[in-house]
């Protein structure tokens, strides 16, 4: 009871923190939220929209107008480009540089009548992407109107059929919305938040601040102070993982698999192992700043290097070996796995054994510095 | 010699900086560990050397020519169609093509956006290249590619990528410092006790932002630093601009977390607003995706933020982007008018005699 009481207490009073509400209960929301807008619709098309400067030439040559028609094309309503035409060269340029345009194309007018015609150039800005991108598509928009004039000049034409391939790592493995594929990253970042911040902070600042040594002096026994600590951390991950749930089950409809006893499973061995490795973190620092340091240090390289939101099998094997220490690689591949979907070259038994080693090496830490973490010495 | 209160209150506050290990690490080391792991990341798409197609080819023809002048692709040539695919699947390529002489297999796997958002220009472009060679076309529209220099420098998507990462290292000194500085300072009562000594209100802030647009310099000096020699990124610095963007961008952010400040009395709240902020800024730099890929209603947000005025001087300063003259002034004074207009009014606001 007095553990109950205790725990209950401790966790209102860490949830009446602005903090702790805001990033660990909204925060994975509008994370959700943010990433199924911005990525979800990746390789599905969409318009995106270009400005394209045009200077034409005086000619009435057959290219000048394959040119216009091809420029038509690709600037009509609902097309990639929106055409502007300029009088020179040097004012289209001085205009991209400043970013008023993505791409330039130019129809150079042939010296005389003999000399041979000079190419349409495109001209774009190195390394801008949207300048890159643009010359690209407005190229291929160029050779697909040389191969349509080839069409229809008579000549026998043999056209490639072609299609785009998905690979899965299983063929057992599904293809998921994206909306479901973020889901296991970002319930995954909130465990993180709690583990690796709310978990070693509160810990090191109760220890800094003397609470702890004035609780020690009430009946109050340090392993009912560390399962009060457990408690708190607890309920604060259960409610956020109820309301992503909510999210993601009446407003996003995701269903692969999150709520399946695998992915369940995994959440909790995820905890367990995340929560661990804070009271490590907790337990190798001896001041409150330090403990920040090292949670978001952690923080960061076991979320961009354990795989969340980009592929990281293919980085140099200088850093590729991170991937492989980190147990959020593990962990986020499990959860995938328990949708269906296989992203990692990675055995089941790994994804399984080494989150396990890191939780028992963190407890075994952890353990040995549990008086001096309790503030109990 | 007795020194005045504003060099006493700037090396003060800089020793109490140096003193805390989570300023220092949050100022100057975390935006270099952003760096690495960004730059890390991101330079597997580095322009300056064409990016690996596999290719495997069951049919007569060779087409690896085509593919090399086709576009941004390097062919890479494998054995089988399996060989190809677990080439794919381990990371050691991103896209891969299988080709009979009739048809084209794009392969490419499928939890990797950022081939899927090249795909359909690739897919596209590699048919049209093979169609023209199979069909012996002459093409009556030539095509010459001419890249150019909007700086004073051929900068590379990297280039690009770190200098987004720069700004938000500079956003992230100037508003941060202020936001965790006056938190700490309201919660400790150090204001309350500034409040009673003999000290101008603007003298204090003046003294203690000067010692974090020293950090700022510090931080920008690491990471440009790292940039340059690790990740080889090809900036051609103009260091009198780019201190001048330092300083009135670390002003300007400096003006953001004042105003956080002022607006959230509670420390934690304005903390916490700060970090909605900067997460925002960061979606919007083209750190974490690709900023083409960013719907449009979110770029003309982002225009309405500072990020975008920063990173304009940043680019400018390391020559990437150019700007004119009067356009750098006008950014610049802005938000050094803005900084200093804020710290004018933070110094009243919170060491104003009144309110004690």
């Amino acid at each position: 009871m007095r553990l109950w009481n205790f725990g209950k207490g401790f966790f209102i009073a860490e949830i009446r923190e602005f903090e702790v509400l805001f990033w660990s209960l909204v925060f994975p929301l509008i994370l959700y939220f943010f990433l199924s807008a911005i990525l979800g619709s990746v390789g599905k098309g969409g318009a995106p929209s270009f400005e394209l400067g045009v200077i034409k030439s005086s000619t009435n040559s057959m290219e000048a107008i394959a040119i216009e028609k091809t420029i038509t094309a690709v600037s009509d309503a609902d097309q990639p480009f929106k055409a502007t035409i300029f009088s020179d060269l040097t004012s289209a340029v001085d205009s991209m540089k400043r970013d008023k345009l993505d791409v330039v194309v130019i129809h150079n007018e042939p010296a005389s009548e003999a000399s041979s015609k000079p190419p349409i150039e495109i001209h774009f800005i190195s390394g801008r992407e949207s300048s890159e991108v643009a010359a690209n598509i407005l190229e291929i928009a160029f050779a697909r109107a040389n191969l349509e004039i080839a069409k229809h000049s008579g000549q026998e034409f043999r056209e490639l059929s072609s299609e785009a391939i998905p690979l899965k790592i299983s063929a057992k493995s599904k293809s998921i919305a994206y909306k479901d594929y973020i889901f296991p990253s970002v319930a995954l970042m909130m465990i993180l938040s709690v583990a690796l911040f709310n978990s070693p902070l509160s810990l090191s600042f109760y220890r800094s601040s003397g609470t702890n040594k004035k609780l020690f002096t009430t009946p109050l026994k340090p392993m009912e102070y560390f399962g009060a600590h457990l408690f708190k951390l607890l309920a604060t991950m259960l409610i956020s993982l109820t309301l992503l749930y909510a999210m993601a089950g009446f407003i996003y409809r995701v269903k692969s698999g999150i709520f399946s006893a695998a992915f369940i499973g995994t959440l909790f061995l995820a905890m367990l192992t995340l929560v661990s490795f804070g009271l490590m973190i907790a337990s190798l620092s001896r001041k409150e700043s330090t403990a920040g340091i090292l949670g978001q240090v952690c923080y960061q390289i076991m979320m961009f290097m354990g795989g969340f939101f980009f592929p990281v099998f293919g980085l140099p094997w200088g850093i590729r070996w991170l991937v492989y220490m980190l147990p959020t690689t593990y962990l986020v591949e499990l959860l995938r796995r328990a949708m269906g979907v296989t992203s990692a070259p990675i055995g089941i038994v790994w994804l399984i054994s080494v989150p396990m080693a890191w939780l028992i090496l963190s407890a075994v830490v952890f353990s040995m510095n549990f008086r001096k973490v309790m503030g109990n010495e | 010699m007795n020194r005045s209160p504003l060099i006493s209150l700037v090396v003060a506050t800089f020793r109490e900086s140096l003193r805390n290990k989570a300023e220092i690490f949050f100022n100057l080391f975390f935006p270099l560990l952003f760096l690495l792991i960004f730059g890390t990341l991101q330079s597997g798409g580095d322009a300056y050397r064409k990016t690996w197609m596999g290719l495997y080819q069951s049919g007569d023809q060779d087409i690896q020519n085509v593919i090399a002048q086709s576009g941004a692709w390097e062919p890479k040539i494998y054995s089988t169609e399996k060989e190809l695919q677990e080439a794919i699947l381990s990371g050691e390529i991103n896209l891969g093509l299988s080709y009979n002489g009739s048809h084209a297999r794009f392969f490419y796997k499928d939890d990797d956006l950022r081939t899927q958002s090249k795909l359909s220009l690739a897919q596209m472009s590699i048919i049209a290249a093979l169609e023209k060679q199979n069909n012996k076309v002459k093409p009556l529209l030539r095509i010459n590619r001419i890249p150019h220099s909007a700086g004073r420098m051929m900068a590379s998507g990297l280039d690009y990528t770190l200098a987004g990462i720069i700004s938000i290292a500079i956003l992230s000194t100037g508003m941060m410092s202020v936001v965790s500085m006056f938190g700490r300072y309201q919660k400790s009562g150090v204001l309350n006790q500034l409040r009673i000594a003999p000290l101008k209100p603007i003298s204090f802030i003046m003294g203690s932002t000067l010692s974090r647009i020293i950090l700022s310099f510090i931080s920008l000096l690491l990471i440009l630093g790292a940039s340059v020699l690790i990740l080889k990124a090809a900036f051609v610095i103009n260091w009198v601009l780019l201190a001048i963007t330092m300083i009135s961008s670390t002003m300007g952010m400096m003006a953001v977390g004042l105003l956080l400040n002022l607006v959230f009395r509670n420390p934690e709240t304005a903390n916490t607003a700060a970090g909605i902020l900067m997460f925002v800024m960061y979606f919007l730099a083209g750190v974490f995706f690709p900023a083409a890929l960013l719907p449009g209603y979110m770029r003309a947000f982002s225009a309405i933020l500072p990020l975008k005025y920063v990173s304009t001087l940043v680019r400018h300063s390391l020559g990437l982007e150019l700007i004119s003259g009067s356009q750098f002034a006008l950014i610049s004074i802005a938000l050094t008018l803005g900084g200093i207009l804020m710290l004018w009014l933070a110094g009243n606001r919170f060491l104003s005699s009144k309110r004690h």
